[in-house]
């Protein structure tokens, strides 16, 4: 397994716990997620765990 | 009579009465039905299970029973098309050669047409749609058949594709980019159109196999449903779509809708076939309009990573007629549960010369873009047990000799190894002795008419012999 990573984290403020979507979210003109816990939406920067190396 | 779900689960439970349960004490959708499932899984066993009493994700009791496992396993499959363990796969290319057309009814003529809802009258929440794993959102559509026409010729095209109910009346579907449905989003996106688009849930298992089986653009699939099916799929007219949009009459439910362009929502995480969860998407918003359905329906849900006999299977026979074309001393294809049913492919040759297993092994991996590993063995190799192809591997290969490796390969998006876009490197191994007249050492033996007079029966007592545990019973 090599380090590549494809997914991008982040953590509900509200719940608190952790999901993670696909690269491209982060290009889309909308860049929402979804907590799927609680289902709230939010900014993918507002909530973003980590800056994975782009590949 | 057209073959439906329910002439398919009367046969089977005349055919094989212990593998069909009915679960009537009350459950939930949310991750019970699952756990039932992994239950079985743990045993090897995959029943096909009717629960009667499912409480739905808004704590109501649902009208309706759910039946899982309907593609089950491979005797389901075989059974469906009227095959065999072994041949199931290849029956099933077979039959894709000879395409029968659909044939339009009446609406008084369609059991799908019992019971129609439109608009507000729509809840989708009242299915009892199964919520699989915690991770995901809610509740998924997983056996539904999303299925859209091109714009070019009006051809079918119809796929498994999962759908998170996301409201009463709206779901939101992931339709990969590389698959047929997607390009006919495209296409009517482009021209800044609406794509109608149904799914239909609940149907005889030889026409899922069939309106499933993988086709060139603008096939139309229902004419495969026909062909594996072996009679003419039955369609009528839509009720919100227009009369030019054809629904299967003899399906359990349609649900139509429309996916209008640039409404794309988040969607997933989804736990699916790898045995892992898929990451969240911005999937497109299918906009219910209607929902169609039987007096007395029955909801199927496929049990995305748990058992994945079915897609494995599918891609058997297209793997073998691959090789074939290259390789006709090939024997079997098995792409085993082990390989989450997509990633590892084993092929059985009678080897007459020893380039056979590479050329077998180029040819299985670009005939299908999921498989990720091909394991090549010789004809005394039982290709259905994983632990004799391990052995075919440790004692029959050597790597710096017998490997094929292809980087930078098309390959499943939802392998967690693979890179954005799903592009992946394959990989083949020839686990097969050396061709003949080489010679390779002898496989242990007893006499063949000891091996055929010894039953352990007559030894042991029937009672101690049913109490010996498994090697990895724990």
């Amino acid at each position: 397994m090599n380090e590549e990573i494809r997914e991008i984290w982040f953590r509900c403020p509200d719940c608190k716990r952790d999901c993670y979507c696909e690269s491209e979210i982060e290009d889309s003109p909308l860049p929402e997620v979804m907590c799927p816990f609680c289902r709230k939406t939010f900014l993918l920067p507002d909530v973003r765990l980590d800056r994975p190396a782009r590949l | 009579m057209a073959k439906d779900l329910h002439s398919f689960l009367s046969d089977y439970s005349k055919a094989f009465p212990t593998d069909v349960i009915r679960v009537s004490k009350p459950i939930s959708v949310r991750w019970e039905c699952t756990e039932i499932a992994r239950k079985f899984e743990r045993q090897n066993k995959f029943p096909l299970i009717v629960f009667e009493k499912l409480i739905t994700t808004e704590g109501t009791l649902s009208d309706f029973p759910c039946v899982i496992n309907v593609l089950g396993d491979r005797r389901k499959l075989a059974f469906a098309i009227g095959s065999t363990f072994e041949n199931v796969a290849i029956d099933w290319r077979k039959r894709c050669d000879n395409p029968i057309p659909p044939v339009l009814v009446k609406r008084k003529e369609s059991p799908v047409k019992e019971k129609v809802l439109k608009g507000d009258e729509v809840n989708l929440l009242a299915l009892p749609t199964l919520h699989h794993h915690e991770m995901d959102p809610g509740p998924y559509i997983t056996a539904g058949m999303l299925t859209t026409k091109d714009l070019e010729q009006g051809a079918y095209n119809t796929s498994f594709q999962r759908g998170f109910i996301a409201g009463p009346r709206e779901i939101r579907c992931y339709i990969s980019p590389r698959t047929h449905n997607f390009y006919n989003l495209k296409a009517f996106h482009a021209q800044g159109r609406e794509m109608p688009v149904i799914y239909w849930v609940g149907h005889h298992p030889s026409v899922l196999m069939g309106a499933h089986t993988r086709a060139s653009y603008m096939e139309d699939h229902y004419h495969m449903a026909g062909a594996v099916s072996g009679e003419p799929l039955r369609l009528v007219s839509s009720e919100t779509l227009g009369d030019d949009f054809l629904v299967p009459a003899d399906a359990e439910f349609v649900i139509e809708g429309i996916m209008r362009p640039n409404a794309f929502r988040p969607e997933g995480p989804f736990g699916e076939y790898p045995r892992y969860y898929g990451p969240q998407r911005h999937s497109p918003v299918f906009e219910v309009t209607a929902v169609t359905c039987r007096k007395e329906p029955l909801w199927h849900s496929f049990m995305v990573g748990i058992n994945n006999n079915y897609g494995g299977t599918q891609e058997e026979g297209t793997i073998y007629a691959a090789v074939k074309r290259v390789v006709p001393q090939v024997q079997r294809v098995y792409v085993p549960v082990s390989g989450s049913g997509r990633f590892h492919a084993y092929i059985q040759l009678k080897k007459t010369h020893d380039g056979q297993p590479k050329e077998a092994i180029m040819a299985a991996l670009s005939a299908s873009e999921w498989v990720k590993h091909v394991v090549v063995v010789d004809d005394d190799i039982d290709i259905y047990d994983d632990r004799l192809v391990l052995w075919a591997i440790a004692t029959r290969s050597q790597w710096d000799r017998d490997l094929v490796v292809v980087p930078g390969c098309q390959g499943s998006q939802l392998d967690p190894t693979s890179k954005p876009g799903g592009i992946s490197t394959k990989a083949g191994i020839d686990a097969t002795k050396p061709a003949p007249p080489k010679r390779f050492p002898f496989r242990l033996s007893v006499p063949k008419e000891v091996e055929e007079k010894i039953k352990l029966e007559d030894f042991i007592d029937a009672e101690a012999l049913s109490r010996v545990p498994g090697a990895s019973d724990k």
